[in-house]
């Protein structure tokens, strides 16, 4: 009988909120139906049934959060019959290896996008029963525990073959081999849910981007509103926190003179107005930051559990703010990209971003990631490194200056701060500096942008 | 030097050793003189040491029980012989109200070195009055020491020192094996309560067990051999005094545990091990401590029943695969 999995949509999911179920038990659904709304830490989905019958039994709860692989139903083909629910997560956990790729036998259903527009979470702690660490708590064997304190393991990285997907030591011993677990600084926050604020207890158990034992009760004064956190603000909390207490972050300010830039994109807006082209500051910023890693290419990299890698192509990330959160679509090999071309994709992510309609492979990955809040009028700001990147370039507003010409005369100028943060791991000051001042030379010189 | 030597004529060759050795010991029992004994432990004694030293009692288990209990507070060693544990049923009062208490109502003026000793266990067909493990029963009583030897070396040994120990011990032995073989070393072999044996050495998971049990336990560890686990096999020999410290290091070494009892799950001596496990190695373990025991039923007779109601092989390596969370066979 078809098991419907909670389908993986990306390589960092590692569990889903099951937040609404579309189909009742026992209702009859057809291929392609609708059955049930999954939120992950990035966008929120309609399941599909993929195959037809009748939904038989609704394992996972609304509000429940489960494991990648995991069944949360089964449809039930003429004459089937229910099977036992399996307590481990042995035989689940091999169907997440395959992901939602759909190859047969695995997974039965398919998230699709339908950009619900809302995400009405229900972030109830239900979903202890099925999932090893459904609620933040972790089923570990005791010598688990041990082993991953005396090694300094993350057991948030490691699946637990155990029963109800306690993780045992023969996990443990695995992930020791592989390296996999090592509680890292460097961007392993790309987990889910598994960030380690300082005040935190050194049990992987406690943490959670929210400590109740931390915090203090709300105080219920009248003219208070008690708001949960989204599982979005949830993971981009948990995901800032790791970052900003565990990469030593150094800046670097620049301030571009943006004139001849802008004189060149008024140009190139009215030659490409008939096209539908309009290009933003932002266009000018990233290609700009792209071009400049040619020279400075260290700081295109990936912070590692064996070292930094290097990335030939520049895949650059877009901070996008969303009602809700915030969210960094990617523009694969901006390099080899024009002007026009980085334009349109920028806005297309952009747009259907905030619609929450991005996939999941459009906002994973990426190298480096610039931030613009220069649309506020922010004069000047630092960005927090999205893990596992090297560095992300804060964008600010441009503002008319009075500024000096080569003979010394006092101009008007159109002046723009910008300010690199980066992963003294990977980059020492002189880098940061030298690529900060490679920027500034290829916005000042526009002509840069073309080549 | 060791001799490869029955269970039953270690445990006389014990008995013959004290005899010659010590005389105020004498053996007490029903038809263990003249008839040789029903197990024939005593068989040929009478003859060499007459009716003072192996004395024929009546069928009156609470009487001649008081009687060597009161021989015993004046000096002597009895070594009485129940034909069967079950008939101590019988004598518990004596055994409980008086053996295990006179030393500690007189303030340690007075001792009793007394030894209980007879066949204990089920599995050969005896049915409900004749099957039970009385390990955890005595266990439960202070002021008694309980052993239950599972080779013929031990069980020469611990008689051995059993008869020396000023205090009454209850002495199982492993009825059904009898007649079974093994190397016992000549002479005084006197093995030491409240030291368990590691009987089969291993890494990846402990079996615990005492008396038959511990065969069992051998057998499967041979299997789980031949699927690449290898299986500890402690011997417990003393469960009173207990030897906490061969199980916490065997658990500290392999991560899980599985304790195998006859008896009846509750209140038995697996639970008192899983609980010391879990006690002094909890941040060792991997999986809980499973406990293998005999069914919830009076022993029953028909020999399909009595196999299934008594722990096998089967259950011991499943049992030992679910802490290794293998799949069971």
């Amino acid at each position: 009988m078809p098991e419907v999995i909670m389908p993986k949509m990306g390589d960092a999911m590692e569990e889903g909120t099951l937040l609404q179920w579309l189909k009742s038990e026992g209702e009859e659904v057809s291929e392609g139906d609708p059955i049930a709304e999954i939120e992950t830490d990035k966008v929120t989905m309609e399941l599909e049934a993929e195959d037809a019958g009748t939904l038989a039994q609704l394992i996972a709860s609304e509000g429940q959060d489960v494991p990648v692989g995991e069944a949360i139903a089964f449809i039930q083909g003429e004459g089937e019959e229910v099977p036992e629910v399996s307590e481990g997560g042995g035989e689940a956990e091999d169907e997440a290896e395959e992901g939602g790729e759909e190859d047969g036998g695995g997974a039965q259903a398919t998230a699709t996008e339908t950009g619900a527009p809302e995400e009405e979470e229900t972030e109830e702690e239900t979903g202890g029963q099925t999932d090893g660490r459904a609620d933040g708590h972790f089923r570990a064997s005791p010598i688990v525990r041990r082993l991953a304190e005396e090694n300094d393991l993350d057991l948030a990285k490691i699946d637990g073959s155990g029963p109800a997907g306690r993780i045992v030591e023969r996990d443990v011993r695995g992930a020791m081999e592989s390296g996999t677990a090592q509680r890292t600084e460097d961007g392993a926050a790309q987990e889910d849910g598994v960030a380690a604020p300082e005040q935190a207890q050194p049990q992987q158990a406690e943490m959670q981007g929210f400590q109740p034992a931390r915090l203090p009760e709300p105080t219920e004064e009248p003219g208070t509103q008690l708001v949960e956190p989204t599982r979005m603000m949830q993971v981009i909390g948990e995901r800032m926190t790791e970052a900003q207490q565990h990469i030593p972050h150094f800046y670097a300010t620049v301030e571009v003179r943006m004139d001849a830039a802008m004189a060149l994109r008024k140009q190139l807006n009215e030659q490409l107005e008939e096209e539908g082209v309009k290009l933003s500051v932002n266009d000018f910023v990233m290609k700009a930051c792209a071009v400049a890693l040619r020279s400075y290419p260290n700081l295109n990299a990936l912070y590692t559990t064996r070292g930094v890698e290097l990335h030939e192509k520049v895949d650059m990330a877009m901070a996008v703010a969303l009602d809700q959160g915030l969210i960094t679509p990617v523009i694969r090999d901006i390099g080899s990209k024009g002007l026009a071309a980085i334009s349109q994709e920028s806005k297309d992510l952009a747009t259907r971003a905030r619609d929450g309609k991005l996939q999941p492979d459009e906002y994973q990955g990426g190298t480096i990631t610039v931030s613009n809040m220069g649309m506020f009028g922010i004069e000047s700001f630092t960005a927090i490194i999205n893990p596992p990147q090297a560095a992300i370039v804060a964008v600010s507003s441009i503002a008319k200056r009075p500024d000096y010409d080569e003979n010394g005369q006092v101009v008007p100028a159109s002046m723009m701060k910008l300010t690199l943060s980066a992963d003294h791991r990977i980059a020492n000051g002189r880098d940061g500096a030298l690529y900060m001042a490679e920027v500034k030379r290829v916005l000042e010189n526009p002509v840069m942008l073309m080549v | 030097m060791a001799e490869t030597k029955t269970y039953r004529e270690a445990l006389r060759e014990a008995m013959v050793h004290e005899l010659d050795n010590d005389e105020s010991v004498v053996l007490m029992g029903e038809d263990i003189g003249v008839y040789g004994g029903t197990h024939l432990i005593t068989d040929g004694l009478y003859d060499e040491y007459g009716p003072n030293r192996i004395m024929d009692v009546p069928i009156s288990e609470n009487g001649f029980t008081g009687a060597a209990v009161g021989m015993a507070m004046m000096g002597m060693r009895p070594v009485v012989e129940m034909m069967t544990w079950n008939f101590s049923f019988l004598a518990a009062d004596q055994i409980i109200q008086n053996a295990a208490k006179v030393r500690y109502f007189s303030g340690g003026q007075v001792e009793v070195p007394l030894v209980i000793r007879g066949p204990n266990g089920g599995g050969v067909q005896l049915s409900a009055q004749h099957t039970h493990s009385l390990e955890s029963f005595y266990g439960h009583f202070p002021g008694l020491k309980v052993v239950a030897p599972v080779t013929p070396n031990d069980v020469k040994g611990m008689m051995l020192t059993a008869i020396r120990d000023p205090n009454p011990v209850i002495f199982l032995e492993a009825g059904a094996l009898y007649g079974t073989k093994g190397e016992v070393e000549e002479g005084d072999n006197a093995v030491p309560f409240g030291k368990a044996r590691v009987a089969r050495e291993g890494s990846d998971v402990t079996l615990i067990a005492y008396g038959r049990q511990v065969n069992l336990c051998l057998r499967a560890a041979d299997t789980l051999s031949e699927d690449g686990f290898e299986a500890e096999v402690i011997d417990l020999r003393s469960l009173r005094p207990f030897d906490e410290d061969t199980i916490v290091e065997s658990v500290e070494k392999t991560h899980r545990a599985v304790a195998v009892q006859e008896q009846w799950r509750w209140f038995g001596v697996a639970s008192e091990v899983a609980a010391i496990i879990q006690d002094r190695a909890f941040d060792s373990l991997d999986a809980p401590v499973e406990r293998v025991s005999g069914a919830e039923v009076p022993g029953p007779y028909a020999r399909n029943l009595e196999l299934m109601a008594f722990p096998s092989e089967k259950q011991v390596t499943n049992a030992a695969r679910r802490v290794l969370y293998e799949e069971e066979k």
